[in-house]
């Protein structure tokens, strides 16, 4: 950096004596036209100038001289800084790099660490969340099968019941069938009682009642019919 | 003589000695046979009264003879459908009794007790036998679709619970 500065000094010093010959160039034209004796004094001028011209330029000569030499200095001193700042560089960037592999490293371990305590968590959380599940399934299973029990004692009793109430109507119906049947039987009994003495009646009235008792039955008929008004 | 005459003539000598309806109808078909023979036969009558015609029976030949020749000589070409027509009629129309017997009534039997109906009534009275064997000592009588049982089934019948309550009372117990 100090050669750097010091060339751009060295330009600047230039510059500024360059533009200084520029203006002297012009003031002096400028009273050249404008004075009323400028033609009398012109050669003392021209030689002054020209005085002045040398100068600037021999100094300005000296000046680019030093420049040279200062720019080739500066840069002789940049080089060699280069160097040693490629060597600090160099030095740097290997320990930063060591410091960053150790860092890795270092972080790399921690991660295992981590994730292999991470692991270790899980598997307990696994287990102990395995356990609470298989604790969950028990007591679940216990009151599914305690509900079941409820249930399966509840319906069994309505069965029961159902049944009950189902055979006791069977046993009402059987024994009405069975009053029905017996009554049904002992009216055809009592039917039969009357058509067995219906046909002895008859069997025996055809052989031993006689055609006058026949006859007077009829005629007894008919006076019942007379009396009764039937035939009119 | 006019064709109303006529038939009630004819229908009371029918009825004289004919006591059932189906007799009486019997005994008009033979006597039309041999009315209709006579009537449009005239030339040869003399000799069909010793021949009975074809469709009456023996048992109406006798009666056919009784009647005697003269009542023939009512009939004509004329009036002899509408005489048996009319006669045809008034036996469908005679008050007729329906007795229900379980035995065959003999024709003397018949006749006295149809002449006992007629006495009160009447002597155009006709009856209508039935045999039914299940008729039990008694008869069951229909007049005009009135039905009265006086046999001794009914009065079975009407009697049965009695009866069966009696009977019972003589048989032994089921659970004994």
């Amino acid at each position: 950096m100090p050669n750097l500065s010091s060339d751009i000094l060295t330009f600047i010093l230039i510059a500024t004596n360059f533009t200084l010959l520029v203006l002297l160039i012009k003031q002096r034209r400028n009273s050249q036209n404008n004075s009323p004796f400028s033609q009398t004094s012109i050669p003392d001028t021209d030689q002054k100038s020209l005085h002045i011209l040398h100068r600037a330029y021999l100094k300005a000569k000296d000046m680019l001289g030093s420049a040279e030499l200062n720019s080739l200095k500066m840069v002789a001193d940049n080089r060699v800084q280069q160097r040693k700042m490629e060597s600090l560089y160099e030095k740097e960037m290997e320990n930063y790099l060591t410091a960053a592999k150790d860092s890795i490293n270092k972080q790399l371990a921690d991660s295992q660490a981590s994730y292999t305590q991470f692991l270790n968590t899980l598997q307990d959380q696994g287990t102990s969340a395995l356990n609470l599940n298989q604790e969950y399934i028990k007591r679940r299973t216990d009151q599914l099968f305690e509900k079941f029990e409820e249930n399966l004692s509840t319906f069994l009793t309505s069965a029961q019941g159902k049944s009950v109430e189902a055979i006791n109507l069977e046993i009402k119906a059987g024994r009405q069938l069975i009053d029905t049947y017996k009554s049904q039987q002992l009216t055809i009994i009592d039917e039969n009682i009357v058509s067995m003495l219906e046909q002895t009646l008859s069997l025996v009235m055809t052989k031993k009642i006689s055609l006058k008792d026949e006859m007077d039955l009829i005629y007894e008929a008919l006076d019942k019919a007379k009396a009764e008004n039937f035939i009119i | 003589m006019d064709s109303t005459k006529t038939s009630s003539l004819i229908l009371d000598k029918i009825l004289d000695s004919t006591y059932t309806k189906a007799d009486a109808l019997h005994r008009l078909r033979a006597f039309k046979d041999l009315a209709v023979t006579l009537t449009f036969r005239r030339p040869e009558a003399s000799g069909v009264l010793n021949t009975r015609p074809k469709t009456a029976s023996a048992q109406q030949t006798p009666w056919l003879v009784s009647i005697g020749t003269e009542i023939y000589k009512s009939f004509d070409r004329k009036n002899i459908y509408q005489i048996f027509n009319e006669l045809e009629r008034n036996i469908s129309e005679t008050a007729c009794l329906t007795i229900y017997v379980p035995f065959e009534i003999p024709d003397s039997e018949l006749a006295e007790l149809a002449n006992y109906l007629r006495k009160d009534y009447g002597k155009r009275f006709l009856l209508d036998l039935k045999l039914n064997p299940a008729v039990i000592a008694g008869t069951i009588l229909v007049w005009k679709g009135l039905v009265k049982d006086y046999s001794l089934k009914k009065k079975v019948e009407d009697n049965s619970q009695l009866i069966t309550k009696t009977i019972k009372q003589f048989l032994p117990h089921p659970g004994h």
